[in-house]
């Protein structure tokens, strides 16, 4: 291989190119202590099932080391059964069926592994390529938090639980040899195993992302709300979906809604949920308000370079602005110290000297100079660890602004008016997943 | 090997099984917070993401238990220590600069029992230093080098890497980098002698060893007796003095 020059690659920075003002680790606190082992990308329950009836069938065909070693062995050994059955789902859509590929993960990969198949009319084996890693972002990677979360399975060795085993079981199996079935389980040697057009059919039918019969259904909803907060908040979504219907996108005044129904609810009054959900509210007007005034700056310093700071805090738009950041901070502030649930405030500490500096500043020039202090802090690791990154924006002789070019802004931000939020809940994922399982109602078709 | 350009990639598994088992590299500078949870994070599998910072921490030290990884930085091109994995072993570099960068790279394969089925190692030359830029915004020259499995990449330009990394580190007495280093040669004598296909490197040497070398290369391809080089870098008295070298 000759030398080569290589490829610019900014994105995957670490949290400070996507966090400048250092609110995620607040917000995962918060977001786990809402719905724990959910993710913004577990989309699909079924994978659930799947999962588990591949898990199972690698336990009956082999021997699995104990602890740590038999989890990673049993993590890989799943893989092979995950490409057969994307085989399976693709054709499954082929066969008309609506969306039987819909958040499959490796879609593409599998469909031109059916399509080739089809063409050389050669019998459909897992032996393809599925994604770049398959082992980090296909099922494995993606739901196995879920599948932990749901008591699916144990922490520490991947080993099925008995909820596990029960679900596996209504998951329908491809229709293999025993032999086969064995192979199956061995990503070494999975590539002997092959099926007719026919038989993947047949199982495609039975086993796609939207077939899951009322059973298995059943106890995907069981795996959902095993957690007491997930019970609790899909008891609140119900309720909310009964009077005025779901949102579909989240924003402050849908989590008040929320929070509303949680009240209704005996179990989440005693988790403290509604408490949880105050916190996310806070937090989130803290944390929009001083982001616009921090995007303000650099769109500020992209369209005024060599300006004084001085002269945009003379606008109207930009004191209203960093009031808001005072206002809201004053109330971050108040909520902690009032607070008498020791992990909300634990959640939101690290945010805590920010909103005291921005509480305590008396000029709408000391708002900035303290949102910059934190975005350099930040920067430079002390906030979550590390050696010096670049700033996105800065002072130049301490008068003009100057962002660096790759955070430049052609366009001010919008005012913090606290109805938007800065961060996904993972929400919305879970209602898919409970509507799925009709948990909660099905939405008509036509309506997403 | 995969056709990615991208410099991270080319520290990620050779192929689904293989899991990291020793990580040596040398550098100028390096970004300690990159490293360990980007690079290191990306070359062992990390799942948990930085957000959820006590789950990664978690991960990564379960990960660096069955793996060796060292780190021998030029002291003045490091701003400032930050917080590390403990597993990791970083070696300052104070008394001549180190300005390489090599990054010796091995994986294992294992049975179910755990016995070692088979190991790949990769070298990776290059420009590039240990941090963001280096890795996602500078333009920087590499070549990566794979040995053992079908690859026939000549086995010299191994141990030369190998032998460099050793004398680089020789003052710092690491027991862990010492053992790496017994267990990549160890590996690397197990392989044929090899030989460069068309468009690989056939050598590797230091900087001073530059234009004895080409000058041995350009001898064995050329009948032409005698080669000027001139380098743009020597300004003389009257404009520029070319650095020449007489090459026969």
């Amino acid at each position: 291989m000759l030398p080569f020059l290589t490829a610019y690659d900014p994105l995957g920075g670490s949290s400070g190119s996507i966090d400048p003002l250092g609110a995620l680790q607040a917000y995962g606190a918060l977001a786990e202590m809402l719905l724990p082992g959910v993710t913004t990308i577990t989309t699909r329950s079924r994978y659930l099932s799947m999962l588990c009836a591949a898990l199972a069938n690698a336990e009956k065909h082999r021997r699995f080391l104990p602890g740590a070693s038999g989890l990673e062995q049993r993590r890989r050994a799943v893989e092979p059964f995950e490409r057969m059955w994307a085989l399976a789902c693709v054709a499954a859509l082929d066969q008309g069926i609506r969306l039987a590929a819909d958040g499959l993960r490796g879609v593409r990969d599998a469909t031109k592994a059916y399509n080739d198949f089809t063409r050389r009319s050669k019998r459909p084996t897992p032996d393809f390529k599925m994604l770049k890693y398959q082992s980090r972002t296909g099922a494995v990677g993606t739901y196995w938090t879920a599948l932990i979360g749901g008591e699916l399975v144990l922490d520490d060795t991947g080993a099925l639980s008995s909820e596990g085993l029960e679900l596996a079981r209504e998951f329908p199996l491809p229709k293999l040899a025993e032999k086969d079935c064995k192979r199956l389980a061995d990503p070494e040697m999975a590539h002997h195993v092959s099926m007719e057009f026919d038989d993947l059919d047949e199982w495609a039918e039975e086993s796609n992302l939207v077939a899951a019969r009322r059973d298995e259904r059943e106890q995907l909803g069981d795996a959902l709300t095993a957690d007491d907060r997930r019970d609790c908040i899909a008891r609140a979504l119900l309720q909310m979906e009964k009077s005025e219907g779901l949102p579909e996108t989240w924003d402050a005044k849908s989590l008040e809604r929320l929070r509303g129904e949680l009240n209704s609810v005996e179990r989440a009054v005693n988790l403290g949920l509604p408490a949880v959900v105050d916190a996310i509210l806070i937090t989130e007007r803290f944390h929009e308000a001083v982001l616009a005034v921090f995007h303000t700056l650099r769109w500020w310093g992209t369209q005024h370079a060599g300006q004084s700071v001085e002269d945009l805090l003379k606008e109207e738009g930009v004191r209203r602005a960093t009031d808001r950041c005072r206002e809201t901070a004053q109330i971050f502030r108040q909520f902690r110290e009032s607070c008498d649930q020791i992990a909300i405030r634990d959640a939101v500490h690290s945010l805590t000297s920010f909103a005291y500096a921005i509480d305590h500043a008396t000029s709408a020039r000391l708002v900035v100079d303290r949102i910059l202090h934190r975005h350099r802090q930040v920067q430079s690791g002390k906030i979550n660890g590390g050696v010096p990154k670049r700033d996105w924006v800065s002072y130049d002789n301490g008068k003009a602004l100057r962002p660096s070019p790759r955070f430049q802004l052609k366009k001010p931000a919008p005012y913090a008016a606290g109805k938007s939020l800065t961060h996904p809940y993972r929400l919305e994922p879970f209602i898919h997943m409970l509507r799925e399982n009709d948990v909660l109602p099905r939405l008509k078709r036509g309506v997403r | 090997m995969d056709k990615s350009r991208r410099l991270i990639d080319t520290y990620l598994p050779p192929a689904e099984g293989f899991v990291l088992e020793s990580f040596v590299a040398t550098t100028y500078q390096v970004d300690f917070e990159f490293f360990e949870e980007q690079l290191l994070a990306a070359a062992l599998g990390v799942r948990s993401p930085t957000s959820r910072m006590r789950a990664f921490r978690s991960e990564l030290e379960r990960r660096l238990q069955t793996t060796d990884a060292s780190v021998l930085y030029d002291l003045r091109g490091c701003e400032r220590l930050a917080r590390l994995s403990p597993r990791i072993d970083l070696i300052p570099i104070f008394g001549r600069k180190l300005h390489s960068k090599i990054s010796l790279l091995m994986w294992v394969r294992r049975e179910p029992d755990g016995s070692v089925r088979d190991r790949l190692m990769r070298l990776i030359v290059g420009s590039a230093n240990l941090t963001p830029q280096g890795f996602r915004e500078n333009y920087e020259c590499i070549v990566p080098m794979d040995f053992g499995g079908r690859s026939r990449s000549p086995r010299e330009v191994l141990n030369t890497a190998i032998d460099m990394v050793r004398r680089i580190g020789a003052e710092s007495e690491s027991p862990q980098l010492k053992r790496q280093l017994e267990l990549f040669q160890t590996q690397a004598d197990t392989l044929a002698d090899g030989e460069p296909a068309e468009d690989d490197p056939a050598v590797l040497v230091s900087a001073n060893e530059v234009v004895p070398q080409m000058g041995k290369s350009w001898a064995e391809v050329s009948d032409v007796p005698r080669k000027n080089l001139q380098s743009s870098r020597r300004s003389g008295r009257r404009g520029r003095r070319p650095l020449t070298h007489s090459v026969t």
